[in-house]
């Protein structure tokens, strides 16, 4: 069984900003620790009466209607709906991506791909290192200055113990 | 027809039936006009967005399987295709906010409510984009924390967060006209 966490104003305050100011709206476990420090803490008190405000606030401005006359409004339905109501485009039906899920039609890639493109050209380059050894300046550098070669830096990394013969 | 639920008509419109796709349109037009309107701020976006999540239902109707409720799927596809031209164009001027019409009758109290909307207008504005979905969502169309979740592609303790983030930055940038007088 879940126990119910201590309130305290901290925690109030927590779950006014993810449930909002309606108790009813809230998880069942903390409702009742909330209604008692409500009422024995006029910090909360005033904390919920904010919330409620900003509640009010929020949602008045979203039911109302914005600049604009309802004729605008309708004509702009009007427009849609003359738009879309002549000849519609053939529905897609082909048996190669009848098979991809409806999810994948939510997605529009058209503003990723130049994420895409550094994706693929970052993999392109990550293919040519791979193939190429490495001789590259910093690494030069660093198997001189250890006073080997190149093929001593591997052989620091990767050669086997003498006593067991097993690598590192 | 008309009274078929949505599930019903999206089998018919995937059949090619175009009076299904009609009553369908007809029926979340209107939500659809103003969630997307309310995302992005003006009309003639809002029209284009949500021509274009009409469009991708018909066309795409035939792969289209009922893993969740048609709306929270529709609501997806436009919120999807809002955030996405708001990535296009991300320095819209915060002019372009929408002021609502005032219903107040007396001119002192008209003025307040004016200037409070106007604040609580450039703080929604103002707030990035997947927290004022998540307000909007909220408070627009009125989804419950979860379904809000599959709208936007994430999880409710996500939408949470969102929530909680944007509540506070609208608390923070409204301060002194929230305080009990």
């Amino acid at each position: 069984m879940r126990k119910a966490l201590a309130m305290n104003i901290a925690r109030f305050r927590r779950l006014l900003d993810t449930y909002g100011s309606d108790l009813s709206r809230w998880p069942p476990l903390p409702v009742q620790a909330a209604r008692r420090l409500i009422s024995s803490d006029p910090v909360a008190a005033r904390e919920l009466a904010i919330a409620r405000h900003l509640d009010a606030l929020i949602a008045g401005y979203m039911q109302r209607e914005p600049t604009g006359t309802a004729q605008a409004r309708d004509a702009t339905a009007q427009r849609t709906l003359a738009a879309l109501g002549g000849a519609l485009p053939p529905q897609r039906r082909h048996w190669m991506t009848g098979w991809l899920p409806a999810v994948l039609l939510e997605f529009d890639f058209a503003p990723a791909w130049p994420r895409m493109a550094a994706l693929a050209g970052i993999a392109g380059l990550g293919f040519m290192v791979g193939l190429s050894d490495l001789n590259l300046p910093g690494v030069r550098g660093m198997a001189a200055s250890s006073g080997g070669t190149d093929s001593d830096l591997s052989m620091i990394v990767f050669d086997q113990d003498p006593l067991s013969g097993l690598r590192p | 027809m008309v009274e078929a639920s949505d599930e019903d008509l999206m089998v018919a419109i995937a059949r090619g039936e175009q009076p299904a796709f009609q009553i369908l349109m007809r029926r979340y037009l209107p939500r659809a006009l103003g969630l997307a309107r309310r995302i992005l701020g003006n009309d003639a976006d809002a029209e284009e967005v949500v021509q274009e999540a009409l469009l991708r239902l018909w066309v795409h109707a035939p792969r289209w399987r009922p893993a969740a409720a048609f709306r929270t799927w529709f609501y997806r596809v436009v919120v999807n295709l809002c955030l996405n031209r708001k990535r296009r164009a991300p320095f819209a001027a915060l002019d372009d906010v929408e002021e609502p019409i005032d219903p107040g009758t007396d001119a002192s109290v008209e003025f307040e409510t004016r200037q409070t909307e106007g604040m609580l207008a450039a703080a929604i504005a103002g707030l990035p984009e997947r927290q004022r979905a998540a307000i909007i969502l909220t408070y627009h169309e009125g989804l419950p924390n979860a379904e809000t979740a599959t709208v936007l592609g994430t999880s409710v303790s996500g939408v949470e967060t969102l929530l909680v983030r944007a509540r506070r930055s609208l608390r923070k940038a409204l301060g002194p006209v929230l305080e009990i007088k």
